[in-house]
This record gives C-alpha cells, structure tokens and sequence, in this order.
C-alpha cells in the first residue's frame, strides 16, 4: 500500500501540473489537492488511478516523494522551502547516479551495480559519507533524502529489498534531466538578454 | 511442473484465447500416475485477481513456473506485464495445502528500472541453507540471465548476473553437485545459433563467462534436469534452424559433449516441401494417433492444429516449451508445446533412458 500512497502522490503532482489551480486562492488550491487525493485512490472498476500509475511507474522511491512533496507544496503554499541551488545539486547528482546504475542494471556490463543495494555494505557507507558531505556542504535536502531513503529501507517501507529502489528511480532521473536543462535554458536566455540589453544601451549612447 | 506430497504431478500453464490477449489465466491440473489421469484444469491466477492482489495495472499474464519446498509449501511464480514481454514483472503465491487455495499474490521487485523486464520460464531450485533460486531473464533493451535468490519468506535477498548484453535468455540452472553446475541459456544472436553456456565451481559463488555450448539451438526454450550420477538430461529443439523437431540430448562430462538419445518429435522431412493444408492435417492426424491411439475426437484436434499452424503463412510443425521433472520415485514427467494448441504429456523411467544410452553407445 505504500507504493500506491507514493503513486497518489505522482497523480496530485500531474494533476497540480494544471496552471489554473495555480490561480485559484489557497483554501481552493486546498481543496483542489484534496479532492486529486481521493480521486487518486478511489477505485474505479476494481483499480484506481494511482494502481493504473503504479503499473507503469512501479514504487516510486522516497527522493522522488520527498520532491513531489516539496513541489506539491510550492504550487499550493506558493512558497519554495529549499533554495534552488539545493535542487539543482540532488538533480545533478541524481542524473550521475543514474547514468551509473541503469544502463549497467540493463545489461550493458557483466557487472551490475544494483546488486550492491541488496547484501553489500559499500553503498550504505557510500551513502553515509555523501551525506556527511552534503551536510557540511549546507546541502540538507540531499542529507535529508538519503537519511529519509535508509531509513525506509531500514523499517521496510516498501516491497523493494534493495536500497537502490528507496534512492532513485527512472521517474527521478527524467525529473531531473529535465529541471536541470530547463534550468539551463534560463540561464543562456537570461544572459542572451542581458547581453542584448547592454548591446541595445551601448546603441543609444 | 511440481511433484506433489502423495507422488502427483501438478501442472501449470498459461492459456487463453491468445498469447497476450486479456482473457488469458493461470491454469492447474493434478496428474494422478497410478490412474494415469489428469484432473479437470482450474485457475489458479487471472489477470483481474492479480491485478486486485498487487494493487496495480496488470495488462497480460505469461509464464509459470512452481517449487515445492521440504515443508511441503508449494510456490508460484508468474510473470504479468503491462504491455509486451519486455515489460513484464514477477508475482508470487503460495499454497501450504497441495494447490487447493492460493495466497494472494505479490509483486517482486527485481529490477530498478520501474521494476520492468523480468520474465520466468525455468524450475527455481533450492539452496542448502532453504534459500530459492530463481533463474530469471530480461528482456527490454538488453536479453541476458539472472539468477534471483529468495530467503523462505520469499523475499528478494540477492541477484547474480548471469550473462549481459542482448542474446541471452531463460537461463537452465542444472545442478550437477554440491559446487558444479551448469546453466544453458537461450540464444537469440547471429548464426552459428548454439546455446549459451555458464558454469560454477564454488557452489554458485561464482560463474564463468558466457561461452557457446555444444548444443544447437534456434532460439528456443530448453529444459532439464541432472541425473543421479551427475550426468545432465536436456530436452530441446536440438538443430538451428526450426522447432520441428525435439530430442533428448545427454551428456556426462559437465555439458563439454552431448549426445542425443531420442526424438520426441520430428518433422524435419518436412522442411522446404510446399505441401496443402490436407497433407499437413492428414500428417497432424498421424502424429495424434501415434501420441495416443485411443484418443477421442481427433478431427477436432486437427482442426485446432491446422488453424494455429496454418494461419497466414505455410503450415508448419512446432514442438517447443519443454519442461522436464524427474519425480521421486524415479519416473520422469515431459511436458511440452504440441503445434501451439495443445500440451503433450510423456513419462518415461530409468530403464527407459539407460537402454537409449546403450543404443547411442
């Protein structure tokens, strides 16, 4: 049932995705992501939204909740409760993580690093100095989600065994890829403009 | 296959009105080998029931493949999957009372990405210390084998991988001691079509590259089992070209050398003859007969045959899907595909497969 919880909360995040619950004012945008809640879980024919989602999507992992959540509550509180640098950092590290792991998972190699998610101390440590990193870094949301990450492994959250499946998943990975060139993208058009404006005043002097 | 507490032989399979298609179920049957008779087919998994179990979409269910552990407990493995056969996952139920009622189902998770591609089609087997082995495969982008080990809650604890790449799959795990075995693998890469071949020496610890086998494959599942004395039984499509035929093959020198011992099937007189839809249901009835001279009904079996194997392209013959047990009291149990409509049963003994081994000596 976790894993469903996990993918309601994909189909609220889509569903928020639609600008003009954006506009609405915030008792409405409230109830706007209640009522996404329910229509995620009610079945329909022996199946709800969020099992049709989870079908395709599988379990998503605890990093991929944690900034569904952070983004949910944006859209809805209007308010960003990590700087964007954070973001862009767990992105990054996100889309390295995945070009480490899937195309390896996916037989590209005799050695398959999903395997060390299941009986091998190297990536808990692993994960434990990055975190440490991280932290002295001031970059809490990465510490925040692998600690949150191991800790639902450790208790069992979801039917997944392997710690790899709490940290990541494709989902994450294209979340990321996309928020990090979209971020790009501002960037270079920001300073096209900004080189346009400086050419423009250079013009009229 | 899985032989049962009382010496029975429970059946599961797969079927509906096509491969794929959303009305296809899990079946069961019980072969009783005093009467000689197998029970009337029941369903033991259907795409809505386990659609429900694992709270998910669930497009199409596929192969099945069961164990039955030293506490009598039986364990079912099916694939489902959303859309083809790369997007498949492993499910699994369990019956403590010999297949009368089954757990629901849940979903193993065996992969990280979206927990897609993971199929089944070959006996798992058991550890020493109780734990399953599953051999596994995968199949979106890349095709290579997996062996899956699962503690007695039937929880995933470990993989290995068992090839890589794009050409392998459905891994044959024949355990030839306490620290040999071999495992065979399906291969779907260029000519020469051999297949692929792993071994371990350290009890599974450990496994060698992938390298051809003697054995020549077209692409088609294998299935065995490893003799008493250590030597390997494999029963398969033994040529490269098509699945006209199927033979039993031997071998007792840890898979360097194989021989052939027997053909359950073969139609390869066949190959490259332009022949009617007439002479391949006159030759259809022939085999039937052949199989079981006191079966009823045959022009209907025909029928069936002529319009699985007849159907937008010349007819031809296909015996594929083997499974092979070899049951406690000795006797080994043949089920496979019979020209895609129905399931061919054959037992045969000890004494059987000893005077076949004489012949070919």
């Amino acid at each position: 049932m976790t894993g469903l919880l996990s993918a309601a909360l994909a189909v609220v995040a889509m569903g928020l995705l639609a600008g003009i619950v954006l506009e609405w004012k915030r008792p409405w945008r409230v109830a706007a992501l209640c009522t996404l809640v329910l229509a995620a879980l009610l079945p329909v024919a022996g199946l709800s939204l969020a099992g049709y989602v989870r079908g395709v999507v599988g379990d998503l992992s605890i990093t991929t909740v944690v900034v569904m959540l952070l983004d949910i509550g944006s859209r809805v509180f209007h308010r960003q409760a990590v700087p964007q640098k954070e973001i862009i950092t767990l992105c990054g590290l996100v889309v390295l993580c995945g070009a480490f792991l899937y195309p390896m998972a996916l037989g590209a190699t005799p050695y398959d690093p999903y395997r060390m998610g299941y009986d091998s101390y190297g990536l808990p440590a692993a994960l434990l100095l990055l975190g440490l990193a991280a932290w002295l870094q001031r970059l809490f949301l990465i510490t925040f989600c692998i600690t949150l990450a191991m800790l639902a492994f450790s208790i069992g959250w979801y039917a997944s065994t392997n710690l790899w499946d709490y940290l990541m998943d494709p989902v994450l990975l294209v979340g990321s890829l996309l928020y990090l060139l979209r971020q790009a993208a501002t960037a270079v058009m920001k300073k096209r403009r900004h080189r346009n404006r400086r050419g423009s005043w250079r013009n009229n002097t | 296959m899985v032989e049962l507490d009382d010496g029975r032989i429970m059946a599961f399979w797969f079927a509906g009105s096509r491969e794929g298609a959303a009305d296809v179920v899990i079946h069961s049957s019980v072969y009783n080998p005093n009467a000689m008779t197998w029970t009337e087919e029941k369903t033991v998994a259907s795409r809505r029931q386990t659609q429900t179990d694992v709270h998910r979409y669930i497009r199409k269910l596929g192969n099945p493949v069961p164990a039955r552990d030293a506490t009598g407990k039986l364990w079912l493995f099916y694939v489902s999957a959303i859309g083809g056969w790369s997007t498949s996952a492993v499910n699994l139920t369990t019956s403590v009372d010999q297949g009368k009622h089954w757990s629901p189902a849940r979903r193993l998770v065996t992969s990280p990405f979206l927990n897609l591609s993971t199929l089944v089609k070959t006996p798992p087997f058991f550890y020493q210390d109780g734990t399953i082995g599953l051999p596994v495969y995968h199949e979106m982008l890349g095709k290579f084998g997996e062996l899956l080990r699962l503690d007695n809650s039937g929880t995933v604890v470990s993989k290995q991988r068992l090839s890589y790449g794009r050409q392998t799959l459905q891994p044959l795990v024949l355990i030839e001691n306490e620290q040999d075995a071999l495992t065979l693998m399906r291969y779907s890469g260029p000519p020469p079509r051999r297949a692929r071949q792993v071994a371990s020496r350290d009890g599974g610890k450990h496994w060698s590259a992938p390298e051809p086998s003697a054995l020549p494959n077209p692409d088609s599942a294998m299935a065995g089992v490893t003799l008493a004395d250590g030597s390997l039984l494999v029963v398969l499509n033994h040529n490269e070209v098509m699945r006209d035929e199927l033979s039993l093959v031997s071998s007792n020198d840890q898979g360097r050398h194989w021989q052939v011992l027997y053909h359950f099937e073969d139609e390869r007189g066949w190959r490259g003859r332009t022949f009617s839809v007439e002479a391949f249901a006159e030759n259809t009835m022939r085999l039937i007969e052949k199989t079981d001279a006191s079966i009823e009904n045959s022009k209907a079996h025909v029928a069936a045959v002529r319009n699985t194997m007849c159907q937008g392209h010349p007819c031809r013959f296909q015996f594929d899907y083997p499974y092979l047990i070899q049951a406690r009291n000795g006797i080994f149990h043949l089920l496979y595909t019979w020209n895609r409509a129905y399931i061919k049963h054959i037992q045969f003994n000890q004494a059987w497969l000893e005077a076949r081994l004489s012949a070919v000596e």
